[in-house]
């Protein structure tokens, strides 16, 4: 039976099915990482005269992961030494996890343990990255007073305790501005207005060619991004993921509308089909032209989708009318007045290109 | 007669830029024509606000208005006060019975742009 070496509950949505997400799991294995190479540190501390750790030190200490405990979500990570291991296992490993919590444990006003070295803090670059706002990892669980909790809050504070700078996880869209084959980097700019520049390896190449000076076709991009203490983005470390997406700002409004259930209109209001959301989404991705400005998109009570353009001279409504199956243009001018109704069924083939037509032309009074 | 008339618009209908969306002033399945309003003389932005969100427990992202004028250049509109038990600010603005979607839509569009474009009365 392997001996119990520390018990961390996650606390969060994501943790409620008893599963770990496997993103944590890398969190898991940086702090392995930092236990033994704490724990190595405090032998050499102890044993100035050594040059170096004995050799095969903490030889067989991994941690492993065993099944999350029924009716919690307490993922056990245990020392699976063997029995013959156990009993020369440095005692700096256990004191090693010991003044990982400590730290961990610090509250803000709080000074860090001054034994912690400083290079060993952009381990927190690592450990907890994957949590997410309102998640937690509880170290030490059982403890009344000293748990130990880390959130994303104090694993910033953590990893910027002797560094100018941090790493998180991204999830960011913007517009291609420049790339560099030869060298490769790339520059884009956020759909928030900010523009990193970093380096990204071949196999990306395609996708973010494919992108470049195209006003309508968005990267997103999951990976890791390093912050500065104001939590400005600084640059791209590494990239796992690179998906474009048409018209991003404007899918992204109609995936909003999937979580309508009906009734949001204070007791009324009909949610739309998602079926139906997702190929107007894909409808949109192919058929909205470039360079028109995004609309507004909002919902009727009756759960069809209008696309409204905002001007101070004019407004366009375009409404998917989903149980009639057809789009209907309603537009005012507001000086001189001019009112315009247009309705084309959806089964009409160039029923997009027809209303985006009007709408710009529409527009043109803006 | 009031000088404004007062609006709760759902959170949904104010967009990212902050301007109101057309639907906040054409009235749902449920009004049957009539949109709700307080009038401005018996009630303030800030209590029309808190009855409806407070009293009655519905979600608004502020008070908007458009104003007597502003109505009264719709001559297809009409305006009845119609007072509730609670709420003796209320009033109705009575969209045309038998109304095309398209003439409805048309009236929304400009009493959104005016009350858009005066801005928020009460944010709460």
């Amino acid at each position: 039976m392997p001996d119990e070496f520390i018990s961390p509950r996650f606390t969060g949505d994501r943790f409620a099915e008893h599963t770990l997400p496997f993103d944590v799991a890398r969190d898991l294995v940086a702090y392995e990482e930092l236990v033994l190479a704490l724990a190595k540190y405090l032998y050499k501390e102890k044993h100035q005269d050594r040059k170096r750790v004995v050799r095969g030190f903490a030889k067989g200490f991994h941690l492993h992961l065993t099944k999350t405990e029924d009716g919690s979500t307490i993922p056990k990570i245990v020392l699976a030494p063997t029995a013959a291991l156990l009993a020369c296992l440095p005692i700096e490993i256990t004191e090693a996890r010991d003044l990982i919590n400590e730290v961990i444990a610090c509250e803000n006003k709080e000074s860090l343990p001054s034994e912690f070295p400083k290079e060993f803090y952009p381990f927190f670059d690592r450990i907890g990255r994957s949590l997410q706002d309102g998640e937690a990892i509880e170290w030490r669980p059982e403890s009344p007073d000293k748990k130990a909790i880390l959130t994303p809050e104090k694993r910033k504070r953590l990893a910027l305790a002797h560094q100018e700078t941090y790493e998180a996880n991204i999830h960011l869209v913007g517009l291609i501005e420049s790339l560099d084959r030869e060298k490769l980097r790339c520059r884009i700019k956020t759909v928030d207005g900010v523009s990193v520049s970093f380096s990204f390896s071949k196999q990306f190449f395609p996708e973010l060619s494919s992108a470049l000076s195209n006003t309508a076709a968005f990267a997103y991009i999951e990976g890791v991004g390093e912050y500065d203490v104001r939590d400005q983005l600084q640059t791209i470390t590494e990239i796992e993921t690179i998906e474009i997406i048409p018209h991003y700002p404007l899918v992204d409004r109609l995936d909003k509308l999937q979580k309508l259930k009906d009734g949001w209109l204070n007791g009324e209001g009909v949610a739309p089909a998602p079926a139906d959301l997702d190929t107007l989404s894909e409808q949109l991705a192919e058929h909205f032209p470039n360079g028109l400005a995004y609309p507004e998109v909002g919902l009727s009570d009756e759960g069809n989708v209008i696309l409204e353009w905002i001007r101070p001279n004019v407004r366009a409504e375009l409404e998917v009318n989903f149980p009639d199956r057809q789009l209907e243009l309603y537009s005012t001018v507001f000086d001189p007045e001019d009112f315009l109704e247009e309705i084309v069924p959806l089964d009409e083939p160039d029923c997009w290109a027809r209303l985006f037509a009007s709408i710009k032309h529409r527009l043109a009074h803006a | 007669m009031t000088d404004l008339f007062l609006r709760q618009i759902h959170p949904s209908w104010v967009g990212e830029s902050g301007d109101l969306q057309s639907r906040s002033f054409i009235p749902t399945a449920k009004d049957e024509g009539k949109l709700s309003v307080d009038d401005s003389t018996k009630a303030t932005p800030e209590s029309s606000f808190k009855h409806f969100t407070e009293v009655l427990g519905l979600q608004s992202a502020g008070t908007w208005a458009v104003s007597a004028e502003e109505v009264a250049e719709n001559p297809e509109l009409s305006c009845d006060a119609s007072p509730l038990h609670d709420n003796p600010a209320h009033c109705s603005l009575n969209f045309p019975r038998g109304g095309t979607k398209g003439e409805i839509k048309n009236i929304g569009q400009k009493l959104a742009a005016k009350a858009s474009k005066r801005g928020r009365l009460y944010k709460g």
